[in-house]
């Protein structure tokens, strides 16, 4: 017995990969879903936005990421939208990650169509815009000087919905998708500078990083990697905006089941270590 | 399975990547150097037309004249290639770092040193509810606690004796919990982006998962 | 002269931008506002500058037959293709610069940062040992905050979502804000020493 437990932390290395794999994979094939409990941080995002007058002031969605944590946030932009545009608010999408100006006009027009909404009276997005916290500065002092056209080609002032938009006063939300450090610089320029109102949804990497800002208000509310999407589904589900939950609900599953897997592999890798330990010592 | 070739194009090249787990090979390599080509003919594209379109071109386009200094500073990067004048790359560097940073003080010090003080604070609204497991008092001073010691622990001007020990021991506490935590959320970070590539290759290439 | 001048900017810039903050007058605004447009512009010759680096150096390494030139042809192609793509195609969403972008560039940076899903795996089984009590304290938090995370955890005990939420609002933000402050102290500290001249650095060989 101790003998079979001291090779429990002799697994091949392949051996993970695949019991990595399957974990994964069979959640997703089988479609299991189930409710989740909806951290505070995520809750005060979705009351903020839920708050903000229909057809009113918009929103500003910076997709501030790059393809690779696209799973994460992708999701995310989501739901916001059809948030969004299933209440009648405005959007204005921007990006200051290059690659995330893709990505962003993607999902915007894709949603967009799902709700029937147009270009330029209920949405505009104005793509990658270069120079990071310039950007952000730009803004705070006059938005058409910071996107002087929208990522189509129409001008700023050739756009209805921007009509009386001049800086952050007009702006009731900023909302950072961002895989790296971005909020923490529309915080420091937007958020201190102007007193912009500032929520984020990062990835669950470095969603720890920002609970210090959450607590002092500097972050409005927060979505955490792709729990704090599915959260965020989950409750436009609960308040009538859209029948069916997505792709970060369905992925939950298989989420519960890895981290489980990595608990296991771990606690099994303890187990062997001891083991071999004590055996060795006597 | 699909029949869009750009499908097929995505899913190999993913596979591709995947095949570093066995070990490194030419597969890999090949689809390694494939991405960065792309990716800086992609930032070539984006910076004619993000950067250089709207605060160059239309600028001269509009006889705003002003411009060429900026234009001027800039060309001084290419005395890099000029041994002799190579130090005049210098300036457009220090214009840029001097901007940037005397732009971030200020900001800096609010944002991550003011604002955190203030909420570090212990204040009145805490005595309502001495008990309350967010908001209360007595979590209140374990915060206050808590950041104290972790500031402590990273001060290695001074060896950690007596006060600074208790204060630093109690810091590293504080810091193993963050960094358990950070740890969790890690584990789901990898794990989501994982899904994403298998929700692709089993959904969009391969129609296994609905 | 060659050093002080580039020094002389920085401390100019920098006091002049520090103090610029607290003052809310128009020439100051307009100052402000020249400088953000003019650091853009500055922008896109640091680009091109990058740029001759890299294409150099896979150049050379192709005309010199150096060890794996072949990936360097293979780079240097794929960097003409798609720009040439962008800037002869256009940069609609059905050119086909936009296709590569979506169907080559995306999937290949996605998948790279999906294998560390392994990695992390196969790390967690091999090195994380309970060995001290504080790596013991690192393991039980990472293990409530992952059970805390999913569906599965409130199955097992209903408090736990709740417990974890306390553990990141609680502990974990008290030793974030700890860190939070010294990257804070370091990044003023930092900028004081660029904008005083101590740290140097970036003269290079100058």
């Amino acid at each position: 017995m101790m003998k079979f437990l001291s090779k429990l932390n002799r697994m091949d290395r392949r051996i993970v990969f695949l019991l990595v794999t399957v974990v994964i994979l069979i959640p997703l094939l089988l479609n299991i879903q189930s409710r989740l409990y909806v951290d505070k941080a995520t809750h005060d995002l979705f009351n903020r936005i839920d708050a903000i007058q229909p057809g009113g002031q918009p929103i500003l969605i910076s997709f501030d990421y790059d393809p690779q944590v696209a799973p994460e946030l992708d999701p995310m932009a989501v739901a916001v939208l059809r948030h969004c545009f299933a209440k009648g608010i405005k959007v204005i999408g921007m990006g200051l990650q290059p690659q995330g100006d893709a990505i962003g006009e993607a999902i915007i027009s894709r949603i967009s169509k799902e709700y029937n909404k147009k270009s330029g009276t209920d949405y505009c997005y104005f793509g990658y815009r270069p120079g990071g916290y310039i950007v952000m500065l730009y803004i705070g002092e006059n938005v058409k000087k910071a996107l002087p056209q929208d990522y189509y080609g129409v001008s700023y002032d050739s756009l209805p919905m921007m009509k009386g938009i001049h800086n952050y006063d007009d702006i009731p939300l900023v909302l950072s998708l961002a895989g790296s450090t971005w909020p923490n610089t529309w915080i420091m320029f937007a958020g201190t500078r102007y007193k912009a109102s500032i929520a984020d949804g990062c990835t669950a990497v470095m969603a720890p990083e920002y609970y210090p800002f959450l607590q002092t208000g500097q972050l409005v509310g927060q979505m955490a990697g792709m729990k704090g999407a599915a959260e965020y589904e989950q409750l436009i589900v609960d308040a009538g905006y859209t029948k069916s939950k997505d792709i970060a609900s369905k992925a939950m599953s298989a989420i519960s089941y890895s981290h489980i897997l990595i608990i296991l592999l771990i606690v099994m890798g303890n187990i062997g270590y001891f083991v071999t330990r004590r055996m060795e010592n006597k | 399975m699909s029949g869009n070739p750009w499908i097929w194009l995505a899913a190999l090249l993913s596979l591709a990547i995947f095949s570093f787990l066995y070990k490194d090979n030419p597969t890999y390599k090949f689809a390694e150097h494939l991405f960065t080509g792309l990716t800086v003919g992609y930032m070539v594209v984006l910076t004619w037309n993000t950067y250089a379109i709207p605060y160059i071109v239309i600028p001269l386009q509009e006889h705003r004249w002003l411009i060429f200094i900026p234009i001027a500073v800039g060309m001084l990067y290419f005395t890099k290639f000029i041994p002799k004048l190579s130090y005049l790359m210098l300036i457009p560097i220090a214009i840029s770092l001097g901007f940037g940073s005397g732009l971030g003080i200020p900001l800096y010090v609010e944002a991550d040193l003011f604002k955190q003080i203030q909420g570090t604070m212990i204040n009145t609204s805490m005595l309502k509810n001495i008990w309350d497991p967010y908001n209360g008092l007595v979590v209140g001073i374990l915060i206050l606690i808590g950041t104290i010691c972790t500031i402590s622990y990273f001060f290695f001007s001074r060896e950690h004796k007596g006060a600074l020990k208790i204060s630093a021991s109690t810091g590293i506490w504080f810091v193993m919990i963050g960094f358990g935590a950070s740890f969790g959320y890690t584990v789901m970070a990898r794990m989501s982006l994982l899904i994403g590539r298998m929700q692709f290759l089993f959904t969009d290439w391969i129609h296994l998962i609905k | 002269m060659k050093r002080n001048v580039p020094l002389a900017i920085v401390f100019v810039l920098g006091v002049f931008f520090v103090v610029q903050f607290f003052i809310p007058s128009h020439p100051s605004q307009v100052a402000y506002n020249t400088m953000l447009e003019w650091d853009m512009a500055l922008l896109v010759f640091a680009t091109v500058i990058a740029l001759d680096s890299l294409i150099r150096h896979h150049t050379q390494k192709i005309m010199r037959r150096q060890g794996q030139w072949g990936y360097s042809a293979v780079y240097l192609s794929a960097a003409l293709l798609m720009a040439l793509a962008g800037f002869i195609g256009g940069t609609t969403d059905t050119s086909f610069y936009m296709k590569l972008f979506q169907y080559a560039m995306s999937p290949m940076q996605t998948s790279m940062f999906a294998i560390l899903a392994f990695y992390m795996a196969s790390a967690a089984y091999r090195a994380f040992r309970a060995r001290t009590a504080e790596a013991t304290l690192l393991l039980i938090s990472a293990f409530i905050v992952m059970l805390g995370l999913i569906p599965l955890g409130a199955t097992i005990w209903g408090g736990m979502p709740r417990l974890s939420e306390w553990l990141m609002q609680v502990p974990n933000m008290a030793s974030k804000r700890g860190i939070t402050f010294g990257i804070g102290l370091g990044a003023v500290a930092t900028s004081l020493k660029i904008i005083l001249g101590i740290e140097r650095n970036w003269l290079g060989g100058a």
